[in-house]
């Protein structure tokens, strides 16, 4: 069982240092391997909205830099886990880099899911999704509008397994922990 | 919310001034202008890359009364030198001390037919517009995008009429400084042509392009296997 992390959250964040150590225990009490990218550290390009990746060579981005590495890890893991400040109910700039380079994840023809236009996948095999997001202080509406990003997120990129967990920084560690034991132990179930 | 007097349009699209957004949101000014408003645009991805480039951003946003920002959905949300652009404005916001009153709008386009998949980047334009004080005006969302490219939407063709006409209502309400009405809302989000065959022109459509390459049988490759 492959697990990616990628780390959306600027290096100087205590919070995500102590999140990112507890969710490294769980994975490894459930015998996961683990590839971490902390993408702060990472000088990627922005996307250009060219469709190189869906027409010009098909399933690869025509920029060459690290995100052909992080694709290429997506591709092969079974979960993928970001960590993210919520950012005004969304990801934050460090972690939508990436994701908006992942397009080449899926093929550019169109198909109805649920009754609603979306893309067709490349792969056989998908990932599912984790998504772990920091507030500062409780916001119901932040928290509401960032689990419907990801579960969107997870229709368009075909994970078999969705949950979004918030994190704010007056809750206990160990309540985070249990939950995303959980969620660990929910995606190990469909694997 | 008094009358605005300046408005800043502000393009979040990375294909700059031959995209959809630029086409959209330039209607959009225009329109305003005629209004009597002083306009003014900006790229985000030519000012977000260095510190001349941001504090040039963060200075015509702070000029302005109005700000309207059109932008293509990637991934269901703002594309992310979006998310950096409006980072910066949070930042530079929170320093600063009895900033005026300002109002914001977006014009969110998105590739897919359904104009409801742009509904999550409304409710972040909108909470991003909170958490800085912004006043809130309300977005403008649509399908379809493809359709009208980089095009001037004048040149369009009768497909768009019920965009244009949204637009107008748009501008009129936004140019008093009132929110966008409803009406408005409903006709730019209104389908410019059936699903199926946007969906179909669609598909062949990017068959046609990737021909041009020469990679129309590679299409469905699987290269990182």
């Amino acid at each position: 069982m492959k697990a990616l992390i990628l780390v959306g959250c600027k290096k100087d964040n205590a919070e995500s240092a102590m999140i990112y150590e507890s969710m490294i225990k769980e994975l490894k009490k459930l015998n996961w391997d683990i590839n971490s990218i902390n993408l702060e550290d990472i000088e990627l390009a922005f996307c250009t909205g060219c469709f190189g990746c869906w027409i010009q060579t098909p399933g690869e981005c025509v920029i060459k830099d690290y995100q052909e590495t992080i694709v290429r890890e997506m591709i092969h893991s079974d979960l993928i886990i970001y960590i993210t400040p919520i950012t005004f109910g969304g990801y934050s700039s460090i972690l939508k880099e990436t994701l908006d380079r992942q397009i080449s994840r899926v093929l550019p023809y169109f198909m109805k899911v649920n009754g609603e236009v979306h893309h067709v996948r490349r792969y056989e095999k998908q990932q599912s999704l984790i998504a772990i997001g920091i507030l500062d202080t409780p916001d119901n509406e932040k928290e509401e509008v960032f689990k419907t990003l990801v579960a969107r997120n997870a229709i368009n990129m075909w994970s078999p397994y969705q949950k979004a967990i918030i994190f704010t920084l007056d809750q206990d560690i160990s309540e985070f922990c249990n939950n995303f034991n959980k969620s660990l132990v929910e995606v190990e179930q469909i694997l | 919310m008094s009358k605005p007097n300046k408005v800043l349009l502000l393009v979040g699209s990375p294909k700059t001034s031959s995209s959809a957004s630029f086409s959209l949101g330039n209607f959009l000014l225009l329109k305003l202008e005629q209004n009597g408003l002083i306009i003014e645009r900006e790229f985000v991805y030519r000012l977000i890359r260095k510190d001349v480039g941001q504090q040039k951003l963060l200075m015509k946003v702070d000029d302005a009364d109005l700000i309207i920002l059109s932008f293509p959905l990637y991934v269901d949300c703002l594309p992310a030198g979006v998310i950096k652009a409006l980072e910066l404005i949070r930042d530079h916001r929170k320093a600063m001390q009895n900033s005026k009153s300002q109002a914001f709008a977006v014009i969110i386009n998105c590739g897919f037919p359904e104009t409801q998949h742009n509904f999550v980047a409304a409710r972040i334009s909108e909470i991003f517009a909170r958490d800085v004080g912004f006043d809130w005006k309300g977005a403008l969302t649509l399908g379809m995008g493809g359709v009208i490219g980089g095009r001037a939407l004048e040149k369009a063709g009768g497909m768009v009429k019920n965009l244009i006409l949204g637009f107008d209502i748009a501008a009129t309400a936004l140019a008093k400084g009132d929110i966008i009405p409803e009406e408005a809302i409903e006709l730019v989000g209104k389908k410019v042509m059936p699903y199926s065959l946007y969906t179909k022109m669609g598909n062949l459509g990017w068959i046609l392009q990737a021909k041009k390459f020469g990679a129309r049988k590679k299409i469905k490759d699987r290269p990182y296997l």
